[in-house]
């Protein structure tokens, strides 16, 4: 391993070889590559290089750091360092298991028997998941190919890691329970215990069967089946599972989740008990089937999928019904209540024009109603409330331009936190979570920078890197991080305002408190280049000051660049030079900070306009004073003859004073 | 209109007075000496004839010069009259003189003289100084443009009013 020390250099601790993939650790959230601890060669690692993009389980990972669990692939180690051609990454070292997986390309591996299953394997998923649950955290990547024998001809089973991915990314549709499987992966969300022992249930099928789930039948079809025949029947397809292990697959396998075996249920399996647990279907049909769109439903989750695939007919559907009338006909054990009639708000069709996105919208709210457990459900997405950020993520991801916007009309129009209320109504989302999509609702809300979809991005992802274009081959994942970046990018040249971009200010908006305050000021589309460097300049310096970082060269080096233009515009020449000179010296000096402060533009500027304003009265009354100066003196004018008078009676007056004095006095 | 009628009255009634002061002068000069008064008369005649028709707006002044110099003609005669003791006899001796008329008149000529020697000068010293204002003010302006720029000899000369405003009218005397 790498690490990169104090002054910018990595260190190896552990050696990842990344010209040797391992391809069967490979996961969602990266590849795998052999690697070797430096310190204890016997130690049997591997390196996970974490894709950019893709949102890691980092408060999983740091559990998993400070206290590793039993029965599980643990991490060892996550450190950021170079990694071949990807550039700068996170890369997590994991305890290697030397053993295959319980099934492969090839099948199930030869060793997985009932009994192993028994012995084994269960015992093993029961002490590993009852220490995460215990910590609160789900496995959520609980799959035959993701459970691995210890060392090679022993029976001990570990699950695999379940840190570099979103929670359910990795999982087929099979393995997530029903609620949660409609969802698009990577929007299927944290869940809880039940959903891990769901996934447990499957892989033991999948292993018993030696066989994926429902992979001879069409998604809908699967889909269909699970729905109308419980998820149990249908991932058994034509097989049937006899005696105990067909109990407890059923128990694991139950649709519903308050219903669903658990690890202590599990747990007395193994020791040959057989838990008595109420079996039954929680009510989902619909009070009479339903044509719609040429085809009969009978369950209102299969109604609600085939209204989300099919927006533009359900929504002419549903408003060419009495929607009161139609939900009491329909689901007549559910009451809509005044509140979810507001909430859901079908207008008839007399009121309004053709409007695809109030069609969708509606289409999204009335499938919460008929299927308050299941996803989010709006135009191509479905995505459960805490699966928002990973499958946000995973669309920048893959730079899916429709699917972003789709998630900006969701967050932007406010529509998901009226979905949320309705789920919260119905009781099948927490509160806390339904205020938490609001308020990452209300960032996304607007467009300036800051916030928007990318705001959205980074809330509901805390662990991602910045995935702005300026920190490509770097991983960016502290504010701290994103400003070094800007400032490297500062010395590969470019515009200024091309260093932060939406997703860098989104970014630090996120991470810094009150940073999106700040960054209002770069909000005005009419801002001259020097202004918005003035304005960037601000925040840049709040930002270093706050995270202390002493120097930032080549962001002090631009800046002063970019200043010249607004120096230039001041009127007062000794001021121009005075800052300039400032400005060089600061230039240099790789402060933000002591920019802002000793340069104090705002003050200056306003200083040198109200003193040019008087100059230039000053300088007009002057200009008035010369031309009257110059003008010709008559003496006719009244000052001269005043003047001249005087002077003349003056004279008069002494000749005759020394006139009197001579003939009277004598003298 | 009242005052304007309250104003022309108290002047016609300080003219009054001023004709009274004059008449009981003369009257007092005439019972002490009849023939320094008639000399003062005859002497003072330029002064009296500017009195009675000089109507130009700094008529105090102008009389005042005219006063001054007409008397320091006369004064060294109504000395001698007075000195000789002779009475009517040496006021027409003098009278009688060619060069005492040309000395007297001669005087109050030469305070005409002064009178339009006087505003020449003056606005020829008031222009040297003004111009000499003038380059001072020149260079003031061009270390102005040098801080600030030719931008401040813009727009605001032109909002401004002329320098100064209550400067006296440009008009002939």
């Amino acid at each position: 391993m790498a690490a990169r020390d104090q002054t910018g250099e990595y260190h190896a601790a552990y050696q990842v070889d990344f010209a040797s993939a391992l391809p069967a650790f490979d996961s969602p959230g990266g590849k795998a590559y052999a690697a070797s601890d430096a310190d204890n060669p016997k130690h049997p690692v591997y390196g996970l290089v974490q894709e950019r993009a893709i949102p890691s389980r980092n408060d999983v990972a740091k559990s998993l750091l400070q206290a590793p669990v039993t029965n599980l692939v643990n991490p060892v180690d996550q450190e950021v360092m170079p990694a071949g051609k990807d550039g700068v990454r996170l890369v997590t070292l994991f305890e290697r298991p030397l053993g295959e997986a319980l099934m492969s390309a090839g099948g199930v591996h030869p060793n997985v028997t009932e009994r192993l299953i028994r012995k084994q394997l269960i015992p093993a998923a029961i002490s590993a998941l009852s220490t995460l649950h215990e910590r609160d955290i789900t496995h959520r990547a609980i799959r035959p190919n993701n459970i691995f024998f210890a060392v090679p001809g022993d029976n001990a089973i570990i699950l695999g890691e379940c840190i570099s991915m979103p929670a359910g990314s990795g999982q087929l549709a099979a393995f997530e329970p029903l609620e949660r499987a409609v969802a698009d992966p990577f929007g299927r969300g944290e869940a809880n215990e039940t959903a891990d022992l769901f996934a447990l249930g499957a892989a033991i099928l999948t292993c018993y069967l030696n066989q994926w789930p429902g992979y001879d039948q069409a998604p809908e079809a699967f889909l269909a089946a699970r729905i109308h025949h419980g998820s149990f029947r249908a991932l058994c397809g034509k097989h049937e599972i006899p005696g105990a292990m067909g109990v407890m697959l059923r128990g694991l396998l139950n649709d519903n989740p308050a219903e669903r075996w658990n690890l202590n249920d599990l747990a007395q399996w193994v020791d040959g008990i057989v838990p008595q647990k109420r079996s039954g279907m929680k009510n989902w049909s619909l009070s009479k089937p339903i044509n719609f769109n040429g085809k009969t439903y009978a369950d209102r989750r299969h109604l609600a999928q085939a209204f989300a695939e099919n927006i533009v007919p359900a929504a002419a559907y549903i408003r060419e019904q009495n929607f009161l009338e139609w939900s009491q006909q329909a689901l007549s054990h559910d009451v809509l209540s005044d509140r979810m009639e507001r909430l859901i708000n079908v207008k008839p069709a007399v009121e309004l024009a053709p409007n695809p996105k109030a069609d969708a919208e509606m289409i999204a709210k009335v499938c919460m109603f008929l299927d308050p457990a299941g996803p989010v459900r709006y135009r191509r997405v479905a995505v459960c409330f805490d699966g928002l950020g990973p499958a946000i993520a995973d669309a920048q991801h893959r730079d899916d331009r429709d699917r972003m916007a789709i998630f900006h009309e969701l967050l932007a129009s406010q529509l998901i936190a009226s979905v949320a209320e309705i789920a919260n109504e119905k009781k099948t989302i927490a509160k806390s979570l339904s205020y938490e999509v609001s308020r990452v609702a209300e960032l996304a809300q607007h467009n300036h920078l800051g916030h928007g979809l990318e705001r959205a991005l980074y809330e509901v992802n805390p662990s991602l890197p910045c995935l702005s274009a300026k920190c490509q081959g770097k991983w960016t994942a502290t504010a701290r991080d994103a400003l070094l970046a800007a400032d490297e990018q500062a010395g590969a040249g470019g515009e200024l305002s091309t260093i932060f971009d939406r997703h860098l200010a989104a970014f630090c908006a996120t991470k810094i408190q009150g940073f999106d305050r700040k960054l209002q000021a770069l909000a005005n589309p009419n801002m001259t280049g020097g202004q918005y460097a003035l304005a960037l300049l601000d925040i840049m310096a709040l930002f270093q000051r706050k995270l202390s970082i002493p120097h930032l060269p080549n962001l002090s080096r631009r800046f002063a660049g970019a200043l010249k233009p607004s120096i230039k515009v001041l009127k007062n020449r000794v001021r121009r030079e005075t800052l300039a000179a400032k400005l060089m010296r600061l230039a240099d000096s790789g402060s933000l900070v002591r920019m802002v402060r000793e340069l104090d533009f705002a003050n200056q500027a306003r200083q040198d306009a109200k003193e040019f304003a008087v100059a230039r009265q000053r300088f007009a009354a002057i200009e008035n004073e010369q031309r009257w100066l110059k003008r010709r003196i008559l003496p006719g004018e009244d000052q001269s003859l005043r003047v001249g008078y005087q002077a003349a009676a003056v004279i008069g007056f002494l000749m005759l004073t020394a006139t009197i004095l001579n003939y009277t006095v004598g003298f | 209109m009242a005052a304007k009628r309250q104003r022309a009255a108290a002047g016609a009634s300080n003219n009054s007075f001023k004709w009274i002061g004059i008449s009981l002068g003369l009257g007092a000069f005439l019972f002490v000496s009849p023939a320094m008064a008639a000399l003062t008369v005859v002497g003072l005649a330029p002064t009296l004839a500017a009195w009675l028709v000089d109507q130009h707006r700094f008529r105090s002044l102008r009389l005042s010069t005219i006063f001054t110099f007409n008397a320091t003609g006369v004064v060294p005669y109504l000395v001698t009259v007075w000195g000789s003791g002779k009475g009517f006899s040496a006021a027409l001796g003098t009278l009688s003189d060619i060069y005492s008329w040309l000395v007297m008149y001669g005087t109050a000529a030469l305070g005409l003289a002064a009178l339009w020697l006087g505003p020449q000068i003056a606005s020829t010293i008031r222009q040297m100084m003004a111009g000499d204002r003038a380059r001072r003010l020149g260079k003031v302006r061009r270390q102005m443009i040098g801080e600030w720029g030719g931008e401040i000899a813009g727009e605001g000369a032109k909002d401004l009013p002329d320098f100064p405003e209550n400067e006296p009218k440009n008009t002939q005397a």
